[in-house]
């Protein structure tokens, strides 16, 4: 074994002039540790330019680790980093990129709500005269995909595409970094087989353009297809590096799995009985196809395959979490329709779900509410009151039956150890007492000692006579384990052995063999030149949607207009669309900077306080200085306003306070703060100087200044939100926190800055409004926030971030200010607004989310049908 | 004996939470002595109690409200919409005891509608509650315009500020112990309290236990509504009258209340007795500063800081705590957590 990178020449591949090739990245004796345990004991790893570089291990053997290392999330304990020939470090995700290292994980880390142009370039987008050059980064990146062959239109949000198509995004991504090397972490477990034949085309392309690939698989004939050279992990170290084409499919499956003899499992001899649970042609969750299968007592039948094969899917259907679309489930013979996971325990199913942390456990709870939780109610008497002995003499009893070693069943179960955590959940779902046991991945992450005696305790089960199901996608434990062993692959059972014929290579060969006969209905041979992508209804939908939006708005407004004005005629004069068009500015400001609060998923409900203090304190100080220059007024508004605004920008950036808490609690600071400075006091007009009062009264062509300020404020915000890189990270922020974290988007800083700029508006329109109504008091503005907040979410913003334009925002306070008009006009009773106001938000959120939900699925399912129907045609 | 060290810390520090509040009540009493002679004569008590009750009651729902994880910022439109309804009844000549049944049926629909859109639309319950804040407090509007009703019958006006007979208890005090009590019990002793916990903790491993997430969520919409609607009885009691902005911004001090108690905001913990006893601060605070001559709409600054400072506090420590990896809370440590999940991977 080497123990670090060879420098002997004979090593390197040669070129066609005889000389050694310098690894584009070499990886030496990487070695990594998580506490005690070593993932990765020092691995070397070349990966070299136009080739392909297979990695293959079982789960656990260390690949990930590997590609987080690559991709700057880890930090290796040993070992060195070399670039071209030089020895670098990856500092973190930005600085891998930099280096031109691109990792595509298993799940696209994408902005749903930005488009597949904005997706590529975020954080980077070309730049012009006047900011984001939105024509150039979207023929660019129609490039990049076209120079994949991937047929998508690079305006489409990213939400609409299917994981295939996403991942296809991700590549044209680190292109457009100018990636010398790609790592493909698992690309090919979530897609379907023509998928994959069109991804594997890409990747022939990459080559020819010299990127260095790094491809991670589980399944065999990929492995050892699509690479040039295949290293193999088993138990964190580096077993063998070959090319491709020395290695059979055998030969791997042995290298991945060792020769170890399979260690002993004390495997107790049961007499198996009736069956007890029967499963006949179950389908569903999408790719589950047509399981069937019985279950017998005191059987333990093993369900073998690689993640996603569509195990946890059919456990979670016997479970009543998921319902099957199609199939039957018997017990003892009677069908029976599962409907929640209570109606599965009441039959005496339990299911030790596959996450333990997200699924399985409440982690700050102590064993004995864990343990306990299933059981709630049979330990409550009548009245619904916990009997806290016997809880806890139950819990103390499966517990001690399970050797959980804790200092008892008070200790919290967070600071277990993993295995002793699986023995807790293992637990829990035996105190039901269950005839029927779904294990799924009991020994995940669980040390050697503590997996051995739960391999006991599942025999124990077994030989006590309860039916058992054990998942799992460990070859040697399923062997040991299972008296059968069904095997999984792409939502079907391929394979059932009995325990007299195990053979692990063979059954490791079943479940990862792509062979996806259940893909290839075609009728026809693939054109030459390749699988394309459908266009069909490239964003027509969502763009329609789009359009829809703000068109909508101008529509709804000019209905809204019409309705009045055939009742009450007197609402199209002139000086009551100027009325109209005056009450919609203030409010039309403040919702500009509230939209951008929004957009980055947060709330500021302090605006209307903000108005207020701002309105009081210039006034005020105008009232003692009549001399002082405007522009000095609207300074000390805007210094109130923004100061008040980083206030809040403090609050939930450093203190880390939910915005909608923080800013509730500084509403009523600013609101009482103002009402202790005015001291009851109302400024009013006439004791200010009049050229305060002219800046409403000041018309240009006609119209009011105020109006123009309202309008250029909207077009500014309106073109900033679009061409600036800052504004184009705060969707980003919306719609995925933790994708723009990854991309290097400062959030705390873009955080901060839109409160403080919602605060300098409302600073602003504080010294406005004190010209506009001529007086000023403590309590000015009581509304304010709900009028930004429904202006906001009427004009489209969507209130989860991400999506949504300031235009549309004005235009809902435009259409806010005609309903308010109209209802005077019109003598209805003017309290029908507020109620209005809060319809509106609850039945706009309501009606927009359900909208894009289904938009969504409807857009998914037509590219995914369409392009079935194009793939069967070829 | 190994020592049960990350439980038997969070259980100090909860304790010492509730002791250091504690003596934070004592502080505020000591500091009201000072503030005025007549703070500590039993009318006065008195008088604070009293004054508190309507958003004590609130504050009840509200902690198992949070502690699942949820919030509901519609609570002082929901009252207010409660006693706008009674008023108007009064107004029609409808006897008392109707109206306030009417009252209850009416805060029951609305809690109800509230946890119907959060649950089965699946929207945040934050969006929701600022929806429907207004959306009640303009129906109020919509029924009882500007006027004000008063000319409620004695007996019911003994709710608001009598006492029980010769004592100086306020017989609204005496309503409120006993939902204490019975709120307390539920949260700490029933099955249906633990669940609201395990909720608040991880939802989706008490749905993978059997546990109906959607019936827990809807039922602590409903109590909230429920309970405003017997808070608008005692407020309208206490006031002697209605007005279609009764109890704008009762949100602001229940909330307050319910954080300074140490009920955690994101969920999964927090004690009755905690938030009893901020109640019990925040109640003595605004009368101390009322018998100073400070306004109550001034007093909102107060509250407001209170608010904001409490949380400031706590997510302070968290950082602390965090920083020296004392706890890990998984609500907060996801990445620990995406961690965790990678080493059971691999």
């Amino acid at each position: 074994m080497q123990t670090g990178c060879a420098e002997t020449a004979g090593d390197l591949p040669r070129d066609a002039t005889g000389s050694s090739v310098v690894p584009a990245i070499e990886l030496c004796a990487i070695t990594k540790r998580f506490g005690p345990v070593e993932v990765l004991s020092n691995v070397d790893l070349r990966l070299y330019s136009g080739r392909v570089h297979s990695l293959a291990g079982e789960n656990g053997a260390g690949k990930s680790t590997l590609v987080k290392i690559l991709g700057g999330i880890y930090k290796p304990d040993g070992g060195r980093i070399l670039r071209d020939g030089v020895e670098t470090g990856i500092v973190d995700a930005a600085d891998a990129r930099r280096q031109g290292i691109a990792v595509i994980h298993q799940h696209p880390a994408l902005f749903p709500d930005l488009s597949v142009a904005e997706n590529v370039f975020i954080g980077r987008q070309p730049r012009g005269f006047c900011g984001i050059a939105w024509t150039t980064m979207v023929r660019r990146a129609q490039e990049l995909l076209a120079g994949l062959q991937i047929e998508i239109d690079a305006g489409v949000p990213v939400k609409m595409l299917s994981i295939a198509e996403r991942q296809g995004v991700e590549i044209a991504k680190a292109l457009s970094i100018d990636a010398r090397v790609l790592v493909m972490d698992e690309p090919t477990s979530t897609i379907s087989g023509r998928e994959v034949a069109h991804l594997f085309e890409i990747v022939e392309r990459l080559k020819t353009q010299g990127v260095a690939i790094l491809f991670i698989s589980h399944f065999i004939d990929e492995i050892l297809g699509l690479g040039d050279e295949v290293t193999i992990l088993r138990s964190g170290k580096r077993i063998i590096t070959a090319p491709a084409a020395d290695l059979t499919p055998p030969q791997t499956v042995r290298h991945m799995i060792g020769t170890e003899p399979a260690a002993f499992f004390p495997k107790e001899e049961t007499k198996i009985g009736e069956p007890v649970v029967a499963v006949h042609g179950l389908s569903g969750a999408g790719f589950v196809e047509d399981v069937t299968f019985e279950v017998r007592a005191g059987e333990i039948l093993g369900f073998f395959g690689l993640v996603g094969a569509g195990r946890s899917e059919v456990a979670q259907m016997l479970f009543g979490i998921m319902r099957p679309e199609r199939g039957e489930i018997r017990l003892d013979n009677q069908v029976v329709r599962l409907r929640s996971s209570r109606d599965a325990m009441r039959l005496g199913i339990s299911l030790v779900p596959e996450d333990r942390h997200q699924q399985g456990l409440v982690l700050p709870f102590p064993i004995r509410a864990n343990e306990t939780l299933p059981i709630l109610r049979r330990l409550a008497n009548r009245l619904g009151l916990l009997d806290r002995a016997k809880e806890t003499r139950i819990a103390e009893d499966f517990t001690r039956q399970m050797r959980v070693v804790a200092s008892g069943v008070e200790q919290t179960t967070n600071t277990l150890s993993g295995g002793n955590q699986q023995k807790v959940l293992i637990g829990k779902w035996l105190i039901p007492a269950p005839r029927v046991l779904i294990l799924d991945e009991p020994t995940r992450g669980v040390d050697v000692g503590a997996k051995a005696e739960i391999h006991r305790i599942i025999s124990h089960l077994a030989a006590e006579g309860i039916a058992v199901m054990l998942i799992s996608d460990d070859a040697q434990e399923v062997i040991g384990m299972a008296d059968r062993i069904l095997v999984f692959r792409g939502g079907r059972i391929v394979a059932e052995t009995g325990r007299a014929s195990f053979d692990r290579e063979a059954m490791l060969l079943s479940a990862a063999q792509a062979a996806r006969d259940e893909d290839n209905r075609a009728t026809a041979p693939p054109s030459p030149a390749g699988t394309k992508w459908s266009v069909v209804g490239s964003g027509g939908l969502l763009e329609k949607l789009l359009r829809i939006r703000e068109l909508g708005l101008v529509l709804a407004l000019i209905l809204i207009g019409l309705g009045v004005t055939l009742r009450e005629p007197r609402f199209l004069q002139s000086a009551n669309l100027e009325q109209v068009a005056l009450s919609a500015t203030l409010v039309c400001i403040v919702a500009l900077g509230e939209a951008l609060v929004i957009i980055a998923r947060q709330i500021d409900l302090s605006v209307g306080a903000i108005v207020a203090t701002s309105a009081f304190v210039a006034a005020d100080w105008l009232q003692h200085h009549p001399d002082g220059s405007i522009f000095f007024v609207f300074l000390i508004g805007c210094l109130v306003g923004g100061g008040l605004g980083a206030i809040n920008a403090l609050l939930v950036t450093v203190f880390r306070i939910p915005a909608i808490v923080a800013t509730l609690g500084t509403l009523a600071m600013y609101r009482g703060g103002v009402i202790v400075l005015a001291r009851g006091r109302q400024i009013s007009a006439t004791v200010l100087p009049d050229s305060y009062g002219d800046i409403a009264r000041l018309h240009f062509v006609g119209v009011p200044f105020l109006v123009w300020l309202a309008l250029f404020f909207t077009v500014v915000f309106g073109l900033a939100a679009r061409f600036t890189r800052t504004a184009r990270n705060l969707y980003a922020l919306g719609s995925n926190q933790e994708s723009a974290q990854f991309a290097g988007i400062k959030d705390q800083r873009h955080f901060a800055l839109v409160f403080i700029l919602s605060g300098l508006l409302c600073g602003l329109v504080g010294v406005l409004w004190g010209a506009r109504f001529g007086t000023v008091d403590a309590v000015i503005a009581p509304d304010l926030h709900f009028q930004a907040i429904s202006a906001v979410v009427v004009g489209g913003v969507s209130i989860f971030g991400g999506s949504g334009s300031v235009y549309g925002a004005a235009l809902g306070a435009m259409i806010f200010a005609v309903l308010q008009n109209g209802i005077q006009l019109l003598g209805i009773n003017r309290f029908w607004l507020q109620s209005v106001l809060g319809a509106a938000i609850v039945v706009t959120v309501l009606f927009y989310s359900q909208l894009a939900r289904r938009a969504e699925s409807v857009e998914r399912r037509s590219r995914e049908s369409s392009n079935e129907r194009r793939r069967s045609l070829r | 004996m190994s020592s049960n060290k990350t439980g038997a810390q969070l259980r100090t520090v909860l304790a010492r939470w509730e002791v250091f509040l504690l003596f934070v009540l004592i502080a505020t009493f000591v500091w009201g002595t000072h503030v005025s002679r007549y703070f500590l004569t039993p009318s006065n008590l008195s008088i604070a109690l009293a004054g508190m009750t309507p958003v004590a009651i609130i504050a009840l729902p509200m902690t198992l409200i949070i502690v699942t994880g949820e919030i509901d910022i519609s609570v002082g439109s929901m009252v207010g919409l409660c006693a706008s309804l009674m008023a108007v009844c009064l107004e029609r000549g409808i006897p008392i005891e109707v109206a306030m049944f009417l009252g209850v049926l009416v805060g029951t629909l609305a809690g109800l509608l509230n946890g119907l859109i959060v649950v089965y639309g699946g929207l945040p319950s934050l969006v929701v509650t600022i929806g429907t804040l207004a959306l009640y407090r303009g129906v109020a509007q919509i029924i009882l315009n500007e006027r004000g009703v008063s000319g409620f019958p004695d007996w019911y006006q003994n709710i608001g500020f009598g006492t029980v007979d010769g004592t100086l208890i306020p017989w609204s005090s005496v309503i409120f112990v006993i939902f204490f009590v019975g709120f307390t019990i539920f949260l700490h002793a029933t099955h249906w309290g633990r669940a609201l916990y395990a909720i608040g903790n991880n939802r989706e491993a008490t749905r993978f236990s059997g546990i109906s997430v959607h019936r827990a969520i809807l039922g602590v919409f409903i109590a909230s509504g429920v309970m405003a609607a017997l808070a608008a009885i005692i407020l309208t009691a206490y006031l002697a009258s209605a007005r279609s902005d009764t109890a704008t911004g009762l949100e602001l001090p229940v909330i307050t209340a319910v954080v300074l108690g140490g009920v955690n905001i994101f969920g999964g913990s927090g004690t009755m007795a905690g938030v009893l006893i901020g109640l019990l601060v925040l109640a003595f605070v605004q009368n101390a500063l009322g018998l100073a001559g400070v306004t109550p709409e001034e007093q909102q600054i107060v509250t407001g800081a209170v608010l904001v400072l409490t949380l400031i506090v706590f997510g302070a420590s968290d950082i602390v705590n965090r920083t020296l990896k004392r706890t890990r809370t998984p609500l907060r440590a996801d990445r620990d957590h995406a961690e965790a999940r990678v080493h059971a991977h691999d």
